[in-house]
């Protein structure tokens, strides 16, 4: 029961961080100077949306759930929250999913809207995303979250989520390169394409699979960061099927 | 006896900050009295549940916090302020407290509450209990820390230098919410200030250099004082400690010479004494 209260209080908390906020600030900002040649359209409000949630929000995200996961450590309220009876792996787990939840519940609306814009209005096929590829929102920036709390889990210093942010971009970078990707490719989008490869029906959802994978292995990785024996056991089926998952949609 | 610690040691890398220390504590205000870096906040951590010892026993409301289920019980019953108390700025000075009260399992939101602001008033925060903590002055953020330690009206409260950077009227109403909270209930609190420990302790543990030097009750450990404290015209050479006083002549600690005028001494002279004096290791039953 305390569990599912200190999760609200995490959500809370992650709703009230300042730097969160900056989201809807850095998409109204970019919407507002984007010149919209023809209009503010349907197509616009799509790609408005898309960009918003799956492209700034997930860097946003990442920071500011790392402040709010790293914030007793950084007011030096460590020691005293760690004597009361809840353990810190249910705290984490609390912070986790107070974190992941409503920024997954922000992704689903974002989804939800893009496909209500895209069955009311008249948009290019090739510009809509299916079912597969919107569910793909809520997973990606519910990610973003947990990446920032496993980074203040396990680089507990000042510029820990910095290093955590290029080292996954660079990673990612060096990583895709090998695989003749596509013009483009971040990890904190949704999903990568393959010059010349089309993927086949199912894709997107296996896509799913694989992110809801990382979430899971970046939600074990934060709760049993001091718990050696558990963290191998839990994570590494955990980490061999979202490998396997991953290895499934290369060409 | 609420609190038993048997030949605790607890090193960190080559420096021993606690060397075979036994302490009892039971009901009313024990006081861990010691310089710095003596082991007071050492030892106090591993009653709080924080550390374990390297080597030795500690028994804490008759179990042992080495088992995880005995600890877990342990935590539900203490309060702790640590020495170095932080806290989440953003929150108000309510939501903090009651944000503890949800880790101490309180579950109930109405009664927690109620709790909430139940030690919100004890430690006299009524006034500012919605403003950001950020904003609050050093003496009301060390409220804010003893009132989320006495959440629940814990069985054991442990408070580490409690009245530090308070101004002597805080450490007054401090006094009173110490003394308060000691009554019915077992209280460990470190401290470096004598006055503190003079005021509100029944019994006192001296530390120097990781271990316990006396143990005993503040008329004890002044009475070891008896016959070495004097009063002079002048700073003595004979004295370990001499300073000048409000009326002009000096209080000289130490051995008195012949024909000194001999003085009652203070838990302070005696404390003087003892810090002064390495080899002296004394223990009252």
């Amino acid at each position: 029961m305390s569990t599912a209260i200190l999760i609200g209080r995490e959500a809370r908390r992650l709703a009230r961080h300042p730097v969160l906020w900056l989201v809807p600030v850095v998409a109204a900002v970019t919407a507002a100077a984007d010149s919209a040649s023809d209009g503010r359209n349907a197509d616009y409000w799509y790609g408005t949306i898309f960009i918003a949630v799956a492209f700034f929000g997930p860097i946003i995200v990442l920071f500011a759930a790392n402040l709010v996961a790293s914030g007793a450590r950084r007011s030096r309220a460590e020691e005293m929250l760690s004597v009361t009876p809840i353990s810190d792996t249910r705290r984490t787990w609390a912070m986790s999913l107070g974190i992941a939840l409503p920024l997954a519940g922000i992704g689903a609306v974002a989804a939800a809207a893009m496909a209500a814009i895209g069955s009311l209005n008249d948009i290019p096929a090739k510009d809509l995303m299916n079912a597969g590829e919107l569910a793909q929102l809520p997973l990606v920036i519910a990610g973003a979250g947990l990446l920032g709390v496993l980074a203040a889990r396990w680089l507990p210093f000042a510029g820990g989520v910095l290093i955590t942010f290029v080292v996954a971009t660079l990673g990612g970078l060096v990583a895709f390169r090998r695989f003749d990707g596509g013009a483009w490719w971040m990890w904190w989008t949704t999903g990568m394409t393959f010059e010349g490869w089309v993927p086949g029906p199912g894709r997107p959802w296996l896509h799913v699979a694989y992110l809801t994978g990382l979430c899971a292995c970046a939600a074990i990785a934060a709760v049993y960061r001091s718990h050696g024996r558990r963290l191998v056991l839990v994570g590494g089926p955990v980490l061999a099927a979202t490998l396997v998952l991953g290895g499934l949609q290369l060409p | 006896m609420t609190v038993r610690v048997q030949s605790a040691t607890r090193s960190f890398g080559r420096t021993t900050a606690l060397d075979s220390v036994d302490l009892d504590a039971g009901e009313g205000v024990t006081g861990l009295l010691g310089p710095n870096g003596a082991g007071k906040t050492t030892l106090l951590r591993i009653i709080a549940t924080v550390l374990a010892p390297d080597r030795g026993t500690v028994t804490l409301l008759g179990r042992d916090p080495s088992r995880p289920g005995d600890r877990t019980w342990i935590r539900e019953r203490l309060g702790y302020l640590p020495q170095e108390a932080g806290f989440h700025r953003g929150f108000t000075v309510f939501e903090f407290i009651d944000y503890v009260a949800i880790l101490k399992q309180m579950t109930d939101r109405r009664a927690r509450h109620d709790e909430v602001r139940r030690v919100i008033e004890l430690t006299g925060l009524a006034s500012v209990s919605a403003k950001r903590i950020r904003a609050l002055s050093g003496g009301m953020s060390r409220r804010v820390g003893l009132a989320q330690a006495l959440l629940g009206e814990p069985d054991l409260l442990l408070l580490d230098e409690p009245t530090v950077g308070l101004d002597p009227e805080q450490r007054l109403r401090f006094r009173e919410m110490i003394s308060h909270a000691g009554e019915g209930r077992t209280v460990v609190m470190s401290s470096h200030q004598t006055e503190d420990i003079a005021a509100l302790c029944t019994r006192i543990a001296v530390f120097h250099q990781g271990r316990v030097r006396f143990t005993g009750t503040p008329n004890e450990l002044t009475a070891q004082a008896a016959g070495r404290v004097w009063a002079d015209t002048r700073r003595s050479p004979a004295a370990l400690a001499a300073w000048r006083t409000g009326d002009g002549t000096f209080r000289n600690v130490g051995d008195p010479p012949a024909g000194a005028e001999l003085i009652a001494p203070s838990l302070e002279d005696a404390y003087l004494l003892l810090m002064g004096e390495p080899d002296l290791e004394v223990t009252h039953s």
